[in-house]
């Protein structure tokens, strides 16, 4: 499509300057200049606010952020077990714990159930109802994380602390099944376009050689939508990590590291959640203060590079197909 | 005779070479000559029907899972609702009103959309009708990715380094705008560049051969061809904001305030009445907080259906 404007545009500029290439150097010149209007200008310059912001987002966690080292310093900052801001102990790695926790718990859960319900609404489900689902999955992605967080304080946590007998519901596994449930619409809708995306001719072909429906699926379609697969898996991942509200209600918030370490069913506190408690009291410009700011440091590396590499593996799915 | 068994010998050689070169063929593009080796525990297709009923019930689960959600939200929340909690204003006579965060909610998403829609407009644009690849557009839209990427905790830490303290705004509405606007500008400018492609390279053609130039052309011709597809990304983003409370949390959002008291001042929001009166308040009042999350989802539900209708409605004009 973008081609076909260009040409249109090529000959229309070509055409302009036949007309022209009778008069005077300058006008042609002028001509020239003409090219890039004002509107243009403009328009680059709000287009490219996006990148000032991302930039902008860096340099400001950065500034504060960075000062955790000479205030507490790098090691003991990331692998301290101590969070303590009245006793000025800032170690975060309760969090790094934390988050690589209910993160776990979620994606173990919702990975098989997403991408089996999207092979379900992509290949096998009748129309009425993928047109049923479809929407139903869009609709559980619109609602606030605050409403899941809420709906998980007042139904999962009492169910996990009835099940397991337990003095608090208030988990790794109850916030790690909060988030499974608010990633499964990311991982069902992008892997259902991704098994969209694969040609009907591998199908076709597959049918052809007397395979059966599921034999197909399973070594055509889904090895052809792999790296689509894989995309929505990482990009659901960064979801995963970056959210807070739900964590924060439903995750326990004790600053401590499970013993044992795989023990989920002790409260965690998951890097987000101490962010969004405590910035609120930390004084400007204290220790805790640029603590916070060092954990938002953490989370924004983490999720660039995980969004990094999940546009990567985007790319390389598109222009697989791009041909066919 | 031995030169007819040699002969023979030959073809058959022959033979043995062609078969083993075209098993390796069919072997490479699909192994299903592998199947029959394998011992099978069942029948291909009692095998199809026993995956297919897994894969639907994972689908049913997901469903259900949906479904019980918004019939405990509706029937808890239904219980405390009432005239007085949505519409009066809080008075002492009037103990649990969340008007002044319905309009606060209102004045915040409007402000936040209003600033965000035509930056992200302007960007998509460029990036449609003037950009013709090369590095600064890849940049641009690695820079939109990014951003669309970046948690709304990290937008609020953000918003308040930047917003509140360096540009000395202070935790205020106008403050709460500004990172909003930050968190939905990619929403808007992705869903406003699908609308201006959906709109048919013809249309552009004939008003340019019409002799208008190619900003009228964008402003005249290709922008109201588009106006369906950009409402579906207002309204998509207007319904993001209204529920997003970790941006919001640093940037001025208060409980117990008048829905506005000044641009420079706090604000109260849905979002957030509803987090602080789940963690604060006392468990008598569960069944207000069911009815004000029910209210929340009401709102973000009624937003996505409302996309979802225009989508639908130009789509099929188009048609």
């Amino acid at each position: 499509m973008s081609q076909d404007t260009n040409f249109l545009e090529e000959t229309i500029n070509e055409q302009q300057l036949e007309s022209e290439t009778r008069s005077t150097e300058s006008e042609i010149l002028e001509i020239g200049k003409q090219k890039i209007s004002w509107q243009k200008i403009i328009l680059i310059i709000f287009a490219s606010i996006s990148v000032i912001i991302v930039i902008l987002i860096f340099v400001f966690i950065l500034i504060n952020g960075l000062q955790i080292i000479p205030d507490f310093g790098l090691f003991k900052f990331l692998f301290g077990t101590d969070w303590n801001p009245e006793a000025d102990q800032y170690g975060i790695l309760h969090g790094i714990v934390g988050t690589i926790m209910v993160v776990t718990i979620a994606m173990v859960v919702a990975i098989p159930i997403s991408i089996s319900c999207s092979i379900y609404i992509a290949e096998i489900a009748p129309p009425v109802v993928r047109k049923i689902l479809k929407p139903t999955v869009e609709l559980l992605a619109s609602i606030p994380s605050v409403v899941y967080g809420f709906f998980g304080l007042f139904t999962l946590v009492p169910a996990v602390k009835y099940i397991f007998k337990l003095p608090t519901g208030e988990n790794a596994l109850s916030g790690g099944l909060i988030l499974a449930i608010m990633v499964i619409p990311t991982i069902v809708s992008i892997t259902d376009d991704a098994i969209k995306a694969v040609p009907k001719t591998y199908r076709e072909g597959s049918f052809a050689l007397g395979a059966t429906n599921w034999q197909t699926i399973r070594k055509v379609v889904l090895p052809a939508a792999l790296s689509g697969i894989t995309t929505a898996v990482i990009l659901a991942f960064g979801r995963a990590i970056g959210e807070t509200m739900a964590v924060l209600m439903v995750a326990g918030g004790a600053s401590q590291i499970p013993k044992p370490f795989f023990n989920i069913l002790v409260p965690v506190d998951p890097l987000t959640a101490i962010i969004a408690r405590e910035l609120g009291e930390a004084a400007q410009g204290g220790t805790q203060f640029h603590a916070i700011f060092g954990i938002a440091i953490v989370l924004f590396l983490i999720t660039f590079t995980v969004n990094l590499i999940g546009d990567l593996a985007i790319k390389r799915f598109t222009k697989k197909f791009r041909g066919a | 005779m031995d030169k007819s068994q040699n002969k023979q010998f030959i073809i058959k050689d022959n033979d043995t070479t062609e078969s083993t070169q075209s098993e390796k063929t069919s072997f490479q593009s699909v192994d299903f000559d592998a199947l029959p080796k394998k011992r099978r525990l069942m029948q291909p297709k009692t095998s199809q029907k026993l995956t297919f009923t897994m894969l639907a019930s994972s689908a049913a689960f997901i469903f259900l899972i949906l479904v019980s959600f918004i019939l405990i939200l509706v029937i808890n929340g239904s219980r405390g609702l009432s005239f007085q909690l949505l519409f009066m204003k809080p008075g002492p006579e009037v103990e649990w009103s969340i008007r002044p965060a319905i309009i606060g909610t209102i004045l915040l998403i409007l402000g936040a959309v209003g600033l965000a829609l035509p930056l992200g407009l302007a960007a998509a644009i460029y990036l449609n009708e003037y950009a013709k690849g090369g590095i600064i557009v890849n940049i641009i839209n690695q820079g939109i990715n990014n951003l669309a990427g970046v948690p709304s905790i990290v937008f609020g830490i953000f918003g308040y380094a930047f917003f509140v303290l360096a540009l000395g705004i202070g935790k205020s509405l106008v403050a709460a705008w500004l990172t909003l606007a930050c968190m939905i500008l990619p929403t808007i400018i992705r869903t406003s560049q699908e609308a201006l492609k959906t709109v048919p390279q013809d249309y552009r053609a004939g008003s340019l051969a019409l002799g208008a130039t190619k900003w009228q052309t964008i402003r005249h011709v290709v922008l109201p061809a588009a106006i369906p597809g950009i409402t579906t990304g207002v309204i998509l983003a207007l319904g993001r904001a209204a529920g997003e409370t970790a941006a919001i949390l640093f940037i001025g959002v208060a409980t117990g305030v008048p829905a506005f008291s000044g641009f420079l001042s706090r604000f109260p929001a849905i979002p957030f009445e509803l987090y602080m009166m789940a963690i604060s308040a006392p468990s008598s009042t569960r069944n207000i907080q069911w009815a004000i999350a029910l209210v929340l989802v009401v709102i973000v539900f009624a937003f996505n259906l409302g996309a979802i209708i225009i989508r639908n409605r130009s789509e099929k004009e188009r048609q």
